[in-house]
């Protein structure tokens, strides 16, 4: 029978694995870029696992003295708190690991909240501003009117087409991009957005760019962040070019991304806004240093490529990945259900 | 049934045409056509003004009422919201082609070429 000191040792070498070493190889490799499904499912069981075993490590050699196993201890600690004597036979350094441990749990959890609550804020003050500016189907576009149906225009020449999740979720093109791309390669960028807003990308996203900002010192959090938001694009670009021709997505990245950088285009990025606009120079670089140091590889070519070869993984891999994300995910429960005593 | 939003627009897009501070009553004049009670306007200002989008002065007895920046310079802050959220930060909105490398930008050009 393992002490509950080897059982805090396992789960904190369980989530020090999956936080570091296991977090950058997955950042690196590039399978997922050929299964984007289950690459996005085994990085949510990494991030799931790796975050309760840490706090179950803490748990477990805080609570050593009050059962015979995690949950035992934990509620003869609660059973203690009620009766008014909450560290009844802890000693001072069960104490402070309880402390910490409890500190993590909340530490990442305010982060994500936090994240969430300035996340819809900015959502309502960018959508509030878009109802004021944008029409529905500007008269240039009049004949991609049916493609355009429910689709916000903003007047701008910069070509860029995003889109707003959440519960009034908008799709939203620049009149730069209607002007670069034909009607097929429009319909296939709208059908990428609606593909983001259907499947709630936004909120496989979330946790990993929120401990992304707040924590991104630590080695590989950042990193995962990063390849998370990758795979979500590569997931939208499967979702939309089901049932059509994958070239025309692929001409659509291709011609936005030249577009977009500076090099290429000189007239292209600038805005078109009157030159006293005070907003107006920050909108100028695009492609610049800032943007370019946070992103590793070529990801828009990347995902050009892959449109051309589709080219699939064999599906005992995509069997393997899954069955991998639901090992990890068992492993700290397993750990946790463990008997001490 | 007229939209909130499309009220709201069709305000500011009174205020932006007139340049000039301009009273409740005054707007609904220039939005004739539309037949709006001042007490409708009234709240569609306040709720411009609560967005940050207009401004309220105080103008011997009445309330006037203008337009904090222009379309351009509106439309410039969202653009450059969309464009500052590259890749790794809380992103509010999910773009179709974030940021752009070099790598990115000679891999295309040259997959173009081949064709």
């Amino acid at each position: 029978m393992p002490t509950a000191a080897a059982l805090a040792a396992a789960l904190a070498l369980t989530s020090l694995l999956l936080a570091s070493p296991v977090s950058a190889a997955l950042a690196r490799s590039t399978w997922g870029w050929r299964a984007p499904r289950p690459a996005l499912v085994l990085w949510q069981a990494v991030c799931l696992s790796a975050g309760v075993s840490a706090v179950g490590a803490g748990v477990a050699l805080a609570v050593e003295p009050l059962g015979d196993d995690v949950g035992s201890g934990v509620r003869t600690w609660f059973r203690n708190v009620v009766d008014g004597h909450p560290f009844r036979g802890q000693t001072p350094a069960e104490i402070a690991v309880g402390a910490a441990s409890s500190a993590i749990a909340l530490v990442l959890f305010a982060v994500l909240l936090r994240s969430l609550a300035l996340t819809l804020r900015r959502r309502r003050a960018h959508r509030a501003l878009l109802v004021l500016l944008t029409d529905s189907c500007p008269a240039t576009a009049v004949d991609r009117a049916d493609l355009l149906a429910g689709v916000r225009i903003l007047d701008h020449r910069t070509a860029v087409a995003y889109s707003l999740p959440g519960w009034h979720s908008q799709v939203v093109l620049s009149a730069g991009l209607l002007d670069l791309l034909t009607r097929d390669e429009l319909a296939a960028v709208i059908s990428h957005e609606r593909a983001h807003i259907r499947s709630r990308h936004d909120l496989l996203v979330l946790p990993f760019q929120a401990w992304g900002s707040a924590l991104g010192r630590l080695p590989g959090v950042r990193q995962a962040a990063v390849a998370v938001g990758e795979l979500a694009e590569m997931l939208a670009d499967d979702i939309a070019v089901r049932g059509t021709d994958p070239r025309v997505l692929a001409r659509a990245l291709a011609k936005v991304a030249l577009a977009m950088s500076p090099a290429t285009s000189p007239a292209g990025a600038p805005a078109t806004s009157p030159a006293g606009a005070p907003a107006a120079p920050a909108v100028v670089p695009v492609g610049a240093p800032p943007a370019a140091s946070s992103v590793p590889g070529p990801v828009v070519s990347a995902r050009v490529t892959r449109l051309l070869d589709r080219r699939r993984p064999p599906r005992w891999q995509v069997a393997a990945v899954y069955a991998l994300a639901v090992v990890l995910l068992c492993v700290p429960v397993v750990l946790l259900l463990q008997s001490w005593r | 049934m007229v939209g909130r939003g499309e009220l709201e627009r069709a305000v500011i897009e009174a205020l932006w045409a007139s340049g000039t501070p301009m009273t409740a009553r005054s707007v609904t004049e220039s939005l004739a056509g539309r037949e709006l009670a001042v007490t409708t306007v009234l709240t569609v200002l306040s709720r411009l003004e609560s967005k940050g989008v207009v401004r309220r002065t105080r103008d011997g007895r009445a309330h006037t009422y203008q337009a904090v920046a222009g379309r351009a310079e509106h439309t410039a802050d969202l653009m450059r919201q969309v464009l500052e959220g590259a890749g790794d930060r809380d992103d509010v909105l999910t773009r179709f082609v974030g940021s752009v490398s070099a790598e990115d930008v000679a891999a295309l050009r040259r997959a173009l070429d081949e064709r």
